[in-house]
């Protein structure tokens, strides 16, 4: 396995989209060549292996350039391809599924925001909101909870659905075409905490992302951490209008569901998103 | 038609591989299919499209699981975690049968997501039957192990590759799922007889065929399931099909994926050995008579 995570060089690199790098593979990479394959009169040893060695990388970054593709916009694609290199070297898959490839694609920028071109902060939030997507997808759809019960019932938010604070307008950067220069506005970075808050979630089979306000997000927040209708609108400062019409969005979407059994604050963890002060609150069976 | 234990005796005809390009084609036009095969691995999730359209698809056709996250030839035992999802994926699918491949490709929890040769040897021999044991013991399900495109041969091995996967098979008690390309690949890439392969597996224990198409190099070939099925493999399939009688059979396609009719058509193909084989057992019957 050893040999397989090695960084590709030579031909083998040529065939990717990696930018060039100078090396080789290791001595210890030759030595297993020599020491356990058998070489044929059309294939020596070392590049039986190195077709397994370069199977390894093809498959891997295949995977994440489908997964990622606003986050290479943002980067260009040698700089894409250099932060990908670096991630999978330190992060190799732990899961059965390449679609979780990525899950710890946003932490890494955090921890090496030198490999994010000069939009650090950006990256990691795109990262962050590109994999969401993929998590998603594969994530449950709960009934949605019936409006007679909404007062009594314990509620909690649809699996499908995750709420960002951001501090950068990332869903714009997000939604901006291949061939479209991408606005300065975006790329500054604004002082303060996080004021960007989205929602990303499943809807008749497509996955969709939607900017919410401030007072929208925090409502949202509070009935996932109380369970209860009735404290979360004590604690909101929105007036009875907008409750009224978020109500009707959330009802349209079917995002309110009744709190799984058994109800425990084990199951509540809370999330720092990027660099803000604002915690993001989701269920954790979400991250599992 | 084949069935035995290793079917759940339940018998198959031909199939196809359940692919994302083809999911809106299934669904409104439901086309007279077989049964699909499902890669397991797409469908160990709590929810959203991939169970929806499972479920769907389900409602209208036999699926068959096929693993790519087993590993039985990994020396540090099966992964309870990954059993216990495919368990109750067999348990919503009710698969006849599930199958997985004779590799291994995972090392403490870090994966390959690649299907890695074994050496030959009885010790590994021991470890993936004692693995296969466990999981077709708690999965509940007959399971019947695929042979692997291979582009290595170990300096370890002691015997050829069918020999192994006969003795794997034997001690586990499970059955095979025989990929013909495969063995085909296997055959240029390592300079053996096919035919002696196909001639050589304990037929009665094949559960089910695979064929697929491949990508043909100067000096090796790659197993890339991205083309029709060459005249090679036809021949040794058909060599397959008359040493173990019609089996249900599966046409991969995974990359530079055709149109579903296309695809469809191309698997298809496999029913002429099949009617050839019983025509010519039905005249050996007729002429004993």
């Amino acid at each position: 396995m050893a040999a397989l995570r090695e960084p590709v060089f030579g031909s083998s690199r040529e065939l990717t989209s990696l930018p060039p790098r100078d090396g080789e593979v290791s001595a210890d990479f030759a030595t297993l060549a020599e020491n356990e394959i058998i070489s044929t009169p059309n294939l020596h040893a070392h590049e039986r292996l190195e077709l397994y060695h370069r199977q390894y990388w093809f498959r891997l970054l295949d995977s994440i350039d489908e997964d990622f593709p606003a986050l290479k916009r943002l980067l260009g694609a040698e700089k894409f391809w250099r932060l990908i290199e670096a991630y999978l070297e330190i992060v190799p898959s732990r899961s059965f599924t390449l679609r979780h490839l990525g899950s710890g694609l946003a932490d890494f920028l955090k921890v090496h925001p030198g490999l994010a071109g000069g939009h650090p902060v950006q990256a990691a939030e795109l990262a962050q909101l590109e994999y969401a997507l993929c998590d998603i997808f594969e994530a449950p759809a709960r009934p949605a909870v019936a409006a007679e019960k909404l007062v009594e019932a314990t509620l909690a938010l649809q699996p499908h659905l995750r709420l960002f604070a951001f501090r950068t307008p990332v869903d714009g950067l997000w939604r901006l075409g291949d061939d479209v220069a991408v606005p300065a506005e975006l790329l500054v970075l604004p002082a303060g905490e996080a004021d960007f808050h989205v929602a990303i979630f499943r809807h008749q089979a497509r996955q969709i992302v939607r900017r919410i306000r401030r007072e929208e997000f925090s409502l949202l927040q509070s009935i996932v951490a109380t369970g209860s209708l009735a404290a979360a609108l004590d604690s909101s400062d929105a007036t009875a209008e907008e409750v009224r019409a978020w109500f009707q969005s959330w009802t349209e979407l079917g995002w309110l569901c009744e709190r799984e059994l058994p109800a425990s604050p084990a199951k509540i963890k809370i999330l720092e998103s990027s660099n803000n002060h604002l915690p993001v609150i989701v269920p954790l069976h979400h991250h599992l | 038609m084949n069935t035995s234990r290793f079917t759940n005796f339940q018998s198959l005809g031909i199939g196809i591989g359940l692919r994302v390009p083809h999911y809106d084609h299934i669904l409104s036009r439901r086309p007279a299919v077989d049964w699909f095969e499902i890669i397991s691995e797409n469908y160990l999730v709590d929810g959203g499209r991939p169970l929806e359209v499972l479920d769907q698809i389900m409602a209208q056709y036999q699926v068959v699981q096929h693993g790519v996250g087993l590993y039985p030839g990994s020396a540090q035992g099966l992964n309870w975690d990954h059993l216990r999802k495919l368990k109750k994926l067999v348990q919503r699918t009710k698969t006849p049968w599930i199958s997985d491949h004779l590799c291994w490709g995972s090392v403490d929890g870090t994966s390959s997501h690649d299907l890695l040769p074994m050496p030959y040897t009885r010790e590994a021999v021991e470890q993936c039957a004692e693995n296969l044991r466990i999981a077709q013991d708690f999965l509940e399900r007959p399971l019947a192990v695929e042979n692997v495109s291979s582009y290595a041969e170990f300096k370890d091995s002691t015997m050829t590759e069918w020999e192994f996967l006969t003795e794997v098979v034997e001690h586990a008690d499970c059955g095979i799922l025989l990929d013909v390309n495969n063995i085909y690949v296997s055959s240029v890439n390592h300079g053996f007889n096919p035919l002696d392969y196909v001639e050589n597996v304990p037929h009665e224990r094949v559960a089910q065929m695979h064929i697929a198409g491949h990508s043909r190099y100067e000096r090796f070939i790659i197993d890339t399931h991205d083309h029709p099925v060459i005249d090679p493999v036809w021949k040794l399939y058909a060599r397959a099909i008359e040493l173990c009688g019609p089996t249900a059979t599966l046409l991969e396609w995974d990359d530079k994926i055709p149109p579903f009719e296309e695809v469809h058509a191309e698997a298809l193909k496999a029913k002429r050995f099949w009617n050839h084989t019983v025509e010519t057992r039905h005249a050996e019957v007729a002429h004993v008579v």
